[in-house]
């Protein structure tokens, strides 16, 4: 069996080094005793549509899309360093893994410098939400999974990063304090598009008091993206170029080249013995030049236990724009070269545009469920949950985009 | 109309009630945090308990010694006791959140161990860990330093 990272290709440099690291401990320390833990999710999904591909689900059922194993090995090395890794394998995944494929999620090591500050190194889950470090463990959470407006597939290629993250924590009274730094970079291709992330850094902020829960982050990600489809239209518009500049222009322009994207994530936890409310607001802002996103999405969750049943319902949301450059370069060549003059031209830039107008999407989503905790480690989900819109999902001319439709999962889940 | 009770049949029924409280009162022995005598900790705060048995304090205070956190047996009343009583969370959330704590690679979960006299004795030879038993368990090979209830402040 062969074991990729979450990356494209074979085992990163970084990876290898903390390999390396860990055999090295061993062999100075040879007395192995490492805990062996895991989890598993097997689950059955369908939506009523067709033409929406949500997780791969379609109007049938599938066990593919929702069923994960995952594997843990941690072992206390010294009395103040230890190292972790954990192997999962998706039915499916957004990442350019194939299905059951394992990969490795995490591979740290972690030094524990005084009671109240840790380092990390190696390769770590970015700290982009809420639920980042235990996404893949469907058994810790009350829902099938968290709302897709605010938890995108399409950033689950970038759930992890290689480099290190620095945590400190304090005591303020009734009050705990953690703060973490990190930084590091990723590299990934998923679909047709090839991310390249170098570096990405920021800090994450947590207070805790009583059943309070409050995280802020802020994280920065200088982002370097490509995309086949979109070089191959830019390449398209360069084909006019001998007749006015911007064509150049426009081809530049479809890609995202040392762009700097920020991110800003609040999430808010209530949690008493019976009732829980979740809450996460997201902001991504880049920019208007280029292939780029500005974003906000959020959700709230309640959820009430009654001994071994917690029902639980949700409401989301997610607007997305894509940078304004490219339209309105689009509009400005308009001017330039009216419409009719070039037939090929025409079609070129109506294409563009609706492809542009794709991205721009406002989308809301409405959660139902229960969970029945049937042992101490296994538990029993259903859920169900409605999309006013598939903009999220699929990027299809308008007339497609606006439809509605119910996706619904049934999932077990257990940790061992 | 009820006859009314007779003195003899009140007797009875309070030494009924006098009987079944004396049968639950094991349930409401203190249950004590415990640790090696040699370890520098004299006592620790409801709060400094929490986070340690929750995962979130991973060395003793003052002694940048690494914890062995001990656990009784998942089954036990006083297992029951000690996280909804003291830790204040229910068994279900406790198990949803030591799954999101280990797969998250925050640490590993507390050793589990079968009763107070296996508890007392781990403690007793590892200077490191630190356990809950029921106070009747207490002897002089480990050191008290959480009593739950606790005392009110003077």
């Amino acid at each position: 069996m062969t074991f990729r990272s979450a990356e494209q290709g074979a085992v990163m440099p970084k990876t290898g080094f903390i390999l390396l690291i860990i055999g090295i401990l061993y062999s100075l320390n040879p007395a192995i005793a490492v805990d062996l833990n895991g989890f598993a999710s097997i689950g059955a999904g369908r939506t009523t549509r067709s033409d929406a591909k949500f997780i791969e689900y379609s109007d049938n059922w599938t066990l593919r899309s929702d069923t994960t194993f995952g594997v843990q090995l941690q072992d206390q090395l010294t009395d103040t360093c230890s190292w972790t890794a954990q192997v999962v394998s998706n039915g499916f995944s957004f990442n350019d893994t194939n299905d059951y494929e394992p990969s490795l999620d995490w591979l740290f090591l972690s030094y524990q410098h005084a009671p109240n500050m840790r380092f990390r190194l190696g390769r770590l889950r970015t700290p982009l939400f809420l639920f980042s470090d235990s996404l893949a463990v469907g058994y810790a959470h009350t829902f099938v999974r968290p709302p897709i407006s605010v938890y995108l597939p399409v950033l689950e290629p970038l759930s992890n990063y290689e480099g290190g993250d620095i945590s400190v924590a304090q005591d303020l009274g009734d009050y705990d304090l953690e703060l973490s730094f990190f930084g590091g970079s990723m590299h990934h291709t998923f679909n047709d598009f090839d991310l390249n992330v170098n570096p990405i850094f920021g800090f994450i902020s947590r207070i805790r008091r009583a059943n309070y829960l409050m995280r802020y982050g802020i994280i920065f990600a200088r982002t370097d993206v490509s995309s086949r489809s979109f070089t191959q239209l830019g390449n398209a518009f360069s084909q006019f170029s001998f007749i006015d500049p911007i064509f150049d222009e426009l081809n530049e322009s479809h890609a995202t080249n040392n762009q700097w994207f920020r991110y800003y994530a609040l999430g808010i936890q209530w949690d008493t013995n019976t009732w829980s409310v979740i809450s996460e607001f997201n902001v991504t802002q880049s920019g208007e030049n280029g292939f780029v996103n500005n974003s906000h999405n959020g959700y709230i969750m309640l959820s009430r236990q009654f001994d071994s049943i917690t029902p639980y319902a949700g409401i989301s949301y997610n607007k997305n724009r894509l940078g304004s450059e490219l339209t309105n370069l689009v509009l400005e060549s308009q001017s330039r070269v009216p419409i009719g003059a070039i037939p090929q031209l025409d079609t070129l830039r109506a294409t563009a545009l609706d492809l542009y107008q794709s991205f721009n999407t406002s989308s809301y989503s409405f959660t139902l469920g229960s969970r029945y905790d049937i042992r101490p480690n296994i538990a029993l989900k259903l859920e169900v949950e409605h999309f006013d819109n598939s903009a999220l999902l699929i990027r299809a001319p308008t007339q497609y985009r606006d439809k509605s439709f119910t996706a619904f999962a049934v999932i077990l889940d257990m940790v061992f | 109309m009820h006859p009314k009770p007779t003195i003899r049949q009140c007797a009875f029924l309070l030494s009924i009630i006098a009987l079944a409280l004396l049968h639950v009162s094991p349930s409401w022995a203190d249950v004590v945090v415990i640790v090696n005598p040699e370890n520098p900790v004299n006592h620790l705060s409801l709060h400094e308990v929490k986070t340690i048995f929750m995962g979130r304090l991973r060395q003793l205070p003052e002694t940048n010694q690494i914890i062995e956190v001990l656990d009784q047996a998942h089954t036990s009343l006083t297992f029951k006791t000690f996280y909804m009583d003291i830790i204040d969370i229910n068994l279900s959330k406790l198990a949803r959140y030591r799954a999101s704590y280990v797969f998250s690679g925050q640490g590993t979960l507390p050793t589990e161990l079968t009763d107070h006299q296996s508890i007392r004795q781990h403690v007793a030879q590892h200077n490191e860990s630190i356990g809950y038993i029921d106070s009747q368990y207490v002897n002089d090979t480990v050191k008290v330093v959480f009593i739950w209830p606790e005392s009110p402040s003077p």
